[in-house]
Order: C-alpha cells, then sequence, then structure tokens
C-alpha cells in the first residue's frame, strides 16, 4: 500500500486534499503508526478486501477500511461499524456504481440496530442526525472517505452530482429502539433480535414534517406521504425504488396507540403517497424518461404510488422528544437498500 | 518525515481487449441499446437510417433499457450477443448512466461484440475513467455537444448532431483500436 512521507511542518489535511483525498475538513493523519496498531488491535489481515469501490473499481483493503476511519476520527472499537456499511454497500441491488458517480444528489444513508452502536454511545436520541455526536460524525465520514477516496470519487471528478448534498460529508445514525413500539428495523428485515446489523439506503437528503397536533394515524401519515409526492423526484420518474420514513418516537407512539402495526404504516403511505398521473404528464415527466409502458394507458386522473409495494416504504423510529419526522426519498428503481450483520 | 498511508485501495488490475471489428459496415446487423434518456430513442432512430442509407447495414433489433442508472441485464446483453453484430449505445449524457453505458459496452466487448456508445462532451471525462477502470481504456466513444436532451424536439439539429458523430461512430465499429 502507499505510503507518504511528510515532514512535520507540512499540514497533512494540505498535502492530502492535494492530492484529491478528504473533505476539505481537517484529518487526522493516518500515520503508519497508528493504523498498523488499529490492524492488530481488531486482528485483521491487512490485504483482505471488502469488495471493490466504483468508479475506480479499486479494492477496499481492511488496511485502507482502517486508513480512512482514521483520517475521519474514528476511534479503533467505531471501525467494524465502517467496515460492515462497506460491505452493505457491496450488495448489487444497492447500486453503488450510481450512487457514486450518478449526477442526483445521493449519498448513504446509515442507520445501526443492535447493542453494539448503543453501547458506543451513538445517538438515536435528541438530534440524532447531527451534529455533536461524535460516533455518528466519524463513522459516517469514515465510509464517505472510503468511498471517495478508494473509489476516486472526489466531486466534479468520478462523483458527479450536479449540486451534491451536506449528507455526503456524513449520514449515519441509529435507531432508537429504546422508544420504538415495534420490532427493531433489522428483526423486520429478517435478522435476530441480539444481531448488530447496518443497513445502507441511497438517499436523496430528507424532508421534514410537523404535525398540527394531536391528530389520528390517519392524519400523521397524510403529512408524512405529502412530503415526497413532488414532481420532479426521481420516485416518480424512476419508478420501482423505496422511500424510508424516519419517525419521531412520538409520531410512532400516535400511531401505535391506535393499534397499527409496522405493516400498517406501510400499506397506509403506499395509499396515500401518489401523484395524478395527469399532474406527471403536464409537469413534463411523461413521455420524456423511464416510464413503464403499462401507464401510457392509464388517464389523467389515475394515481400512482411512489413505490411499487408497501414492502418498499422503510420504516425506522429515530429522534427524541418533539413531533418532527423526516422522510427520506431516495434515487428510485436504479437502487435499493442494504441490510447486513455488523461482524464484530 | 512522518510516514503516512495514502487513503487508496489496491488499485484493481482490469484489462480486457475490444472485440475484433468487421472492418467495414456492409452486412452488418446493428442493434441499438437505448438506455431510456431523454433524445436517445431519436438519435439512436437516425444513426440506424444513417447507417442503413448507404451500406447494406441494417438494424437488427433495439433494447431500451427500463432504468438508464443500471446495467442493460444479463439476458439482454446474452441477446444481443447471439443477435447482433454490432451495438450502437446511447446516451451517455448523465452520472449514473455514463458509467452504466461504459459497463454495458464493457460486456458487449467481452462477448465480441463491437459496441459504439455516444456520450456527451461534459461527461467524456467520466466515460474515460471509468473505461479505463474497467478495463478498456480504448474503448470506443463518439462525442457529441452537451445537452443533448433538447434535441428530442428538434429533429433537425438532431440531424446535424447525428450527422457530425457518424465518421467517429462508424471507425469505432469498424476499425481496429489504434487505427483510429
Amino acid at each position: 500500500m502507499t505510503t507518504l512521507e511528510l515532514s512535520p511542518e507540512l499540514d497533512p489535511t494540505e498535502a492530502y486534499l492535494e492530492r484529491g483525498w478528504g473533505d476539505g475538513l481537517p484529518i487526522v493523519p493516518p500515520t503508519v503508526e497508528v493504523v498498523d496498531a488499529y490492524l492488530a488491535e481488531l486482528d485483521w489481515d491487512p490485504q483482505e478486501t471488502l469488495g471493490a469501490i466504483p468508479p475506480s473499481w479499486d479494492a477496499a483493503t481492511r488496511r485502507a477500511v482502517v486508513v480512512n476511519a482514521v483520517m475521519a476520527g474514528c476511534r479503533v472499537e467505531e471501525i467494524p461499524l465502517v467496515a460492515a456499511a462497506i460491505e452493505a454497500c457491496q450488495n448489487p441491488d444497492f447500486n453503488l456504481f450510481t450512487v457514486q458517480t450518478t449526477t442526483s444528489p445521493v449519498a448513504p444513508l446509515l442507520l445501526y440496530n443492535g447493542s453494539y452502536a448503543r453501547a458506543l454511545g451513538m445517538n438515536a436520541g435528541a438530534g440524532a442526525m447531527g451534529p455533536g455526536d461524535r460516533v455518528s460524525a466519524t463513522v459516517g465520514r469514515a465510509v464517505r472517505f472510503v468511498l471517495s477516496n478508494v473509489g476516486a470519487a472526489a466531486p466534479g471528478k468520478g462523483d458527479r452530482a450536479t449540486i451534491g448534498l451536506p449528507a455526503k460529508f456524513s449520514w449515519c445514525t441509529r435507531e432508537h429502539e429504546e422508544a420504538s413500539p415495534w420490532e427493531p428495523f433489522h428483526v423486520a428485515a429478517g435478522f435476530g433480535p441480539d444481531d448488530d446489523a447496518v443497513t445502507v439506503l441511497g438517499g436523496h437528503g430528507m424532508i421534514t414534517v410537523c404535525d398540527p397536533g394531536d391528530v389520528p394515524p390517519e392524519q400523521v401519515m397524510a403529512a408524512l406521504a405529502g412530503a415526497c409526492i413532488g414532481v420532479g423526484t426521481n420516485l416518480f420518474f424512476r419508478p420501482g425504488g423505496q422511500v424510508m420514513l424516519l419517525l419521531a418516537p412520538e409520531h410512532a407512539q400516535i400511531i401505535a396507540t391506535e393499534g397499527w402495526t409496522r405493516s400498517d404504516v406501510q400499506t397506509a403511505y403506499f395509499e396515500q403517497a401518489r401523484q395524478s398521473v395527469g399532474q406527471l404528464r403536464r409537469s413534463g415527466y411523461h413521455p420524456m424518461r423511464d416510464w413503464p409502458e403499462e401507464y401510457d394507458a392509464l388517464p389523467d386522473s389515475a394515481t400512482i404510488p411512489v413505490v411499487a409495494d408497501p414492502a418498499d416504504v422503510l420504516v425506522a423510529i429515530v429522534g427524541g422528544p418533539g413531533r418532527y419526522s423526516h422522510v427520506v426519498p431516495t434515487h428510485g428503481a436504479s437502487g435499493r437498500s442494504s441490510t447486513i450483520r455488523v461482524t464484530l | 518525515m512522518v510516514k503516512l498511508y495514502a487513503p487508496t485501495g489496491e488499485t484493481n488490475t482490469l484489462v480486457f481487449d475490444l472485440a475484433s471489428r468487421p472492418g467495414g459496415l456492409d452486412g452488418l446487423n446493428v442493434w441499438l441499446l437505448d438506455n431510456g434518456k431523454a433524445s436517445a430513442a431519436e438519435l439512436l432512430e437516425q444513426v440506424g437510417n444513417a447507417l442503413a442509407s448507404g451500406h447494406d447495414t441494417r438494424v437488427g433489433g433495439t433494447h431500451r433499457k427500463r432504468v438508464s442508472g443500471a446495467g442493460a441485464g444479463a439476458s439482454a446483453l446474452r441477446r444481443m450477443a447471439e443477435e447482433a453484430g454490432a451495438v450502437v449505445n446511447a446516451l451517455a449524457d448523465c452520472g449514473g448512466c455514463t458509467s452504466w453505458s461504459v459497463h454495458d459496452a464493457v460486456e458487449l466487448e467481452r462477448a465480441g461484440v463491437p459496441t459504439i456508445s455516444v456520450v456527451a462532451d461534459q461527461f467524456l471525462e467520466l466515460f474515460a475513467t471509468t473505461a479505463t477502470a474497467l478495463g478498456m481504456p480504448d474503448l470506443p466513444r463518439a462525442v457529441t455537444p452537451y445537452p443533448v436532451a433538447p434535441d428530442a424536439s428538434d429533429p433537425e439539429r438532431l440531424g446535424r448532431r447525428v450527422t457530425a458523430l457518424m465518421p467517429d461512430l462508424i471507425k469505432g465499429l469498424t476499425s481496429p483500436p489504434g487505427h483510429r
């Protein structure tokens, strides 16, 4: 692996930025001494690869993951979370190639479940999406560094996002399992309750939804549904993607108190988050893009859902007191979320 | 001195040969690979007409990708490999669609199908670096000025664009690398 020798008076951040590595903020210098010590502590084979990162398609070795994690400010115990996210991005259905290079503003949202991230102190409560929590800040930043440094995806080069997304600095949180009325997200996805897991989702940022007060579940769902049905989102011109609801615990409790399950939330969202075909046609999104041919015959009054199936509405509980939930639209049919077990 | 690791990975070593070229257009069964981007279908139709006029070349089929930011898929690639004598691949004019245009073209070349990709100049750098990363630095390309999308509603302007593209497009289909 390539090493550099810098004289002590040179600023490593500047030296790395000159080579196209980093995010513009100060880095922690990944000295050979620290990286090798972390690799030994993790008992990792430095040469073992976690997969290739597009668009360079160079291999993310375990050593490269540690180097980037050190740069991002991770402590050694946080690095398995970084490695797991990189492995989750390798699922072909996630479509890392497009996530990395697309002109649309996509970043992987990292959602952790399980006792390990909780014990490390990753924030799931008030302000869970940051800033201020060093665990989520550094883990998310480390994943970004692996993606951009190993994948040669610097903005304007391999990363062709037109405007970009602040979530590309770091976009990482933990499900607030302790405050959830339902089973944890990863359990709903088929993993065991004692498993640690990470989910990656190619998100287009977040849309915030509040509610007017003590309203029934249907109205909470209507507010959430309204957040992602704007014409021009990738969800409509590339039908077949997913959307994630990051429900504030209070919103989840309002819904669950009426006896609703997570599945009921998914079905209600699927039913309500729809756009009229006429509005999509009038806005110029038909027949320009990737519409299925079967939509051609639909009358203007017909509605089409943002996703093809209720199961494509992903529901997780995040945050502290208050009634602001977030909707995470995605880049549409070209990518899907990926959940894997975190290996410790 | 402070010794630091570079944050890069292990450089991939993919190297593949391009498919052999037919040497001429006559008798060629050309398929059109349309990724669904705005203007792609119209551009490919005009390219098909231009190839057929003056040559004993025919358009044997068209495959339209459902999603531009993903691959054409194994079955479509297999069908083109079986039936097509050459493929015209369009349109690489954004980030994700350029990446996957390169990917599809590399897969077709590896399956023995000469393929020319139409790429907008603003995305040529991504096309070139990705082609190199996927093992085919000389992957044939015909470059056209960005933006292409507005030409969907202007057939005459699109026609001038296609006329300008045809020499590189024909060379990419028929001439071996190093002879372009």
